[in-house]
Formats: structure tokens, C-alpha cells, sequence
């Protein structure tokens, strides 16, 4: 082989390992915050079906933390804020043992240990903080896991305070004894949910009556209780259903989460100190 | 007649032949029958066209007022429209404002007669006024929330006129099974996992109550009747 062909016979892999790696490097670094799912403003709507579970017996367990958890919404003008209304319940909820959470503010009604409802003047404002710390809506519409979760430890150590969060949730596993250790202990779980059904459990008299309501998008929300239930008839326990109890962070009472199937990207409980 | 026809029977008369005469007689009627039977099939076949023609028009009558019927009030109930027509929204379709007044003041500078729940000195409590996205005029129902600072009893009660509906409270409405009259308004209710739910009708507007975490089981029907009251005031 000439000197010429051996040159070319070289040259023209290098040249196309240079083109290569032009190529990689040219192209724009895969963002893991610009892939991971987002939590936004989501469509709900109530469609006519229910369901009637018809029982002998039924045994539920259930238990939520102490005073249960507040319950906000976004303020108007605020879009994609279910990242910051649940970090504000988070907040809320926590400032009741760790009160420079919410400063010369008391979130709670001491005769009684439940949560006050939001207010303009310390509520809003904390939860606007949130909205802009976990920069909603910059990268993408709401936040993702990574902002939701960055956001809320920032002004949590803000206010002098140690946060860490445990996931509870892996692939379609959710840890239900963990959960229940958790809420038993009075820490609050925050949901982070794929499009899913929320549930109202109707109960009649030898019946419960199942009532679903869908939530069509991603969503954060806020978990503070669970009610597992065991259904008997004749033939013994032929049901049982596992939901959380929830704080949504929309207009919609007291709603279940069911975990028997999930539908959670993850489950934090949150831990300050 | 035909015109054939008559030059033949012109010719009829004018033949002396007796036998071309009988002859031609015997065509002419032949003739004649053929005549009457044509002019029989083209009147039966004018009477079945006419006919055919009424069905028609009479059918596409009935179906123009079927349409009518089913499309009028369907065009009237869109969305944004008033009632009295029926109407069912969806919550994707409403946004909601949190409201500085009270129902009782929102009512009352709306000239809206409506109920309230009268615990404004003692409670805690947020309005918040939903309305249709693309209109906010149109108000499609007030939800006031409400704690009681000495028993924690959380109240969620929603108004909206008697002719709509709203997807996500409807579910309240739905699990409602059992009944009872108070102050001879008819009161439907029920438990849930974590709550008393209720719903009646008082004149035009529908009320929805939620009570979350009860602290008695009374404490719904003590609160509709309280409601009740404010009609008197």
C-alpha cells in the first residue's frame, strides 16, 4: 500500500471519529431537571359513575396527624402552584412544633389543635415565597421534583431549620408501613401524583358507596392520614382498600387517595428538626 | 282525447263501408280503452308523486321540530347561559376568586336571597365566588368556608342558583341517601369516611354542605337549621 493510501486509510476513521465527537458535544447536555415530570395546574372533573360495595361486616383502621393538616389553595393569579400550596401546608402544619417556620404567626387554634385556614397576611405571602424559591413555571409550567423539594429546603433552612425527606415510594411499591409509622409519628407525606382518581367513601347502611373524582395531570398534594378498610361478607374478607387521606390543595374537602394501586412518582415524608 | 282519435272517429262517420265502418268502430274503442287507461296510470302515478311529496314534507316537518325541540334548550343551556334554563359545568371550565366580604354581604349587594351561616363573630372564615372562565360575570356558585374556633368543626357550604350543577359538588349531591325535614325544608344527607354531607333546596338556590371531622353527629342538622333562620332575618 502507498504512503498516500495508508494516510487516507487512516485518516478517514479519525476524520469520522472527529465528526463523532463534534457531534456529542455539539449537542445540547440532557437536562435531568428539563426531563423529570412536572406538577402543574390540573383539570378535575367529577364523571356520574360510583361504586357500591356491599358488605356484613367492615373494619377500618383508620388514624390522620393531630389536627389533621391546613388546607389552602392558590391565590389567584398564581398558575401551576401545587408545588407551593403544599410546601405552604408543609410549612403550616410543621410551624406548630418549629414556630419560626411561620414567624409571630401561630398556624394553629390552641383550644382545639386545628390548623387555621390561609390568610393574606402571613399564609399568602409565605406560600408566594415558595412559589418563587422553587421557581415555578421557569423551567417548564409548575415545578418538578427537584425544584419542588430545593424550594421548600431553602426556606425551611431560611428560618433556621434542618429538613430531610425519606421517598417511600419505589417504582409500584409503596411502603404503606413506613407511612403509617410516619403519620403515627405526626409527620405529613408530600404526594407527588401522576393523573389519578380521588375518592369520597359514601357510608350507607351495609354498604359504602365509592365516589371518584379525577385529577387529570400531574399534581402535588399533601398526605396527613390513611384509612385502610376490610370488607366481610359471608364467604369472610373479600376486600380491603388502602387509601391515604389527603389535603389537595384545591377546591374539594376532605378527599382518599387509593394506594392499592398507586399512581405516585414519590412519596417524601418530610422530617424537620 | 287524442287528436288520432278523433280524425278517427271523424272518419267513422264519414265511411259508408259497413264493414270498414264496423271495422273502424272496433278500433276507435279499442282506442278509447287504451286512452282511459293511460289517463288512469297518469293520474294514479300524479296522486303517488303528490303523495310521496306530502310524506316528505311531512317528514322533514317532524324532523325540523324534533331538532328544534332537542337543539333549543341544548343552545340555551351553554355555558354562560342564564337560567332558568338547566345547566351542568364543569370545574376545568371555572376559575375562582378568594372574595373580601362575607355571603351574607356578597348577597346582600347582589341582591342575591340567599341563606348564610351566621358565625361571623365567632369563626373563622373564607368566601371564595367561582365563575366561568370566559365570563367572569357569571357567577356559578359561592363556597364559604368556616371553623369554629371552640369546636374545630370545619364547614364547607356551597350556594348556586336552583338550576345548575356543578360535576364536582353533584358527587355530594349523589352520596346523599338519607332524608329528614327540618323547619319543613327537606334536608338530604349523609356520612362519609370523614365527614357530614348534606343538601337542600330553599327557594332559588341550592345549598351543599360539608362538615369535616364532625364533632357530634347533630352538628349538620344544627347548622341547616341555623341557616334555615336567616331566611327570617
Amino acid at each position: 500500500m502507498t504512503k498516500t493510501k495508508k494516510l487516507c486509510a487512516l485518516a478517514v476513521p479519525a476524520l469520522a471519529a472527529c465528526i463523532g465527537c463534534m457531534t456529542v458535544l455539539a449537542a445540547p447536555a440532557a437536562s435531568s431537571a428539563e426531563e423529570a415530570a412536572r406538577y402543574a395546574d390540573v383539570d378535575i372533573f367529577a364523571p356520574y359513575a360510583t361504586e357500591t360495595i356491599y358488605y356484613t361486616n367492615r373494619i377500618p383502621d383508620h388514624k390522620y396527624t393531630d389536627g389533621t393538616a391546613p388546607k389552602f389553595m392558590a391565590i389567584s393569579g398564581m398558575e401551576n402552584a401545587c408545588g407551593a400550596v403544599a410546601g405552604a401546608e408543609i410549612v403550616a402544619f410543621y410551624d406548630k412544633y418549629f414556630p419560626n417556620l411561620i414567624p409571630n404567626y401561630e398556624s394553629f387554634i390552641a383550644s382545639n389543635g386545628k390548623y387555621k385556614p390561609a390568610n393574606a397576611t402571613y399564609i399568602y405571602p409565605m406560600m408566594q415565597e415558595l412559589y418563587e424559591l422553587m421557581d415555578t413555571n421557569v423551567q417548564g409550567e409548575g415545578v418538578n421534583e427537584i425544584e419542588f423539594k430545593n424550594g421548600l429546603t431553602e426556606y425551611i433552612n431560611g428560618k433556621g431549620y434542618n429538613v430531610s425527606y425519606t421517598n417511600i415510594v419505589s417504582g409500584s411499591s409503596f411502603d404503606y408501613n413506613s407511612y403509617k409509622n410516619a403519620i403515627n409519628n405526626n409527620k405529613v407525606v408530600a404526594l407527588l401524583s401522576q393523573p389519578t382518581n380521588l375518592y369520597l367513601i359514601g357510608l350507607g347502611s351495609g354498604y359504602d358507596t365509592i365516589s371518584a373524582t379525577v385529577l387529570d395531570g400531574n399534581h402535588i398534594m399533601l398526605a396527613y392520614g390513611y384509612a385502610q378498610i376490610k370488607y366481610y361478607n359471608s364467604n369472610g374478607l373479600f376486600r380491603t382498600d388502602t387509601y391515604l387521606e389527603v389535603s389537595t390543595g384545591l377546591s374539594m374537602g376532605v378527599m382518599y387517595y387509593k394506594i392499592n394501586p398507586h399512581n405516585l412518582d414519590a412519596a417524601y415524608t418530610v422530617n424537620i428538626s | 282525447m287524442s287528436r288520432r282519435l278523433r280524425r278517427k272517429i271523424h272518419k267513422w262517420l264519414e265511411e259508408q263501408d259497413p264493414i270498414r265502418k264496423q271495422s273502424l268502430l272496433e278500433s276507435i274503442i279499442e282506442e278509447l280503452e287504451i286512452e282511459e287507461e293511460t289517463e288512469q296510470n297518469s293520474t294514479a302515478v300524479i296522486s303517488r308523486k303528490r303523495k310521496r311529496i306530502l310524506n316528505m314534507t311531512a317528514a322533514l316537518a317532524i324532523c325540523a321540530a324534533v331538532l328544534l325541540i332537542v337543539w333549543l334548550p341544548i343552545a340555551l343551556i351553554d355555558r354562560g347561559e342564564k337560567p332558568p334554563f338547566n345547566r351542568y359545568c364543569l370545574s376545568s371550565d371555572l376559575k375562582s376568586e378568594p372574595l373580601d366580604k362575607t355571603v351574607k354581604e356578597y348577597c346582600k349587594q347582589n341582591s342575591m336571597d340567599c341563606l348564610y351561616l351566621n358565625w361571623y363573630d365567632t369563626a373563622y372564615y373564607e368566601t371564595y365566588r367561582f365563575f366561568m372562565k370566559d365570563d367572569n360575570t357569571d357567577t356559578v356558585y359561592l363556597h364559604e368556608y368556616m371553623m369554629d374556633l371552640e369546636t374545630g368543626d370545619e364547614i364547607d357550604y356551597y350556594i348556586m342558583d336552583r338550576y345548575t350543577d356543578v360535576d364536582t359538588i353533584t358527587k355530594f349531591i349523589d352520596l346523599c341517601s338519607e332524608q329528614r325535614i327540618i323547619n319543613s325544608t327537606e334536608l338530604k344527607w349523609a356520612y362519609t369516611q370523614s365527614a357530614s354531607i348534606g343538601y337542600f333546596i330553599y327557594d332559588d338556590y341550592k345549598y351543599i354542605l360539608t362538615i369535616s371531622y364532625p364533632s357530634s353527629e347533630e352538628i349538620l342538622f344544627d347548622v341547616v337549621e341555623q341557616m334555615l333562620e336567616t331566611a327570617r332575618t
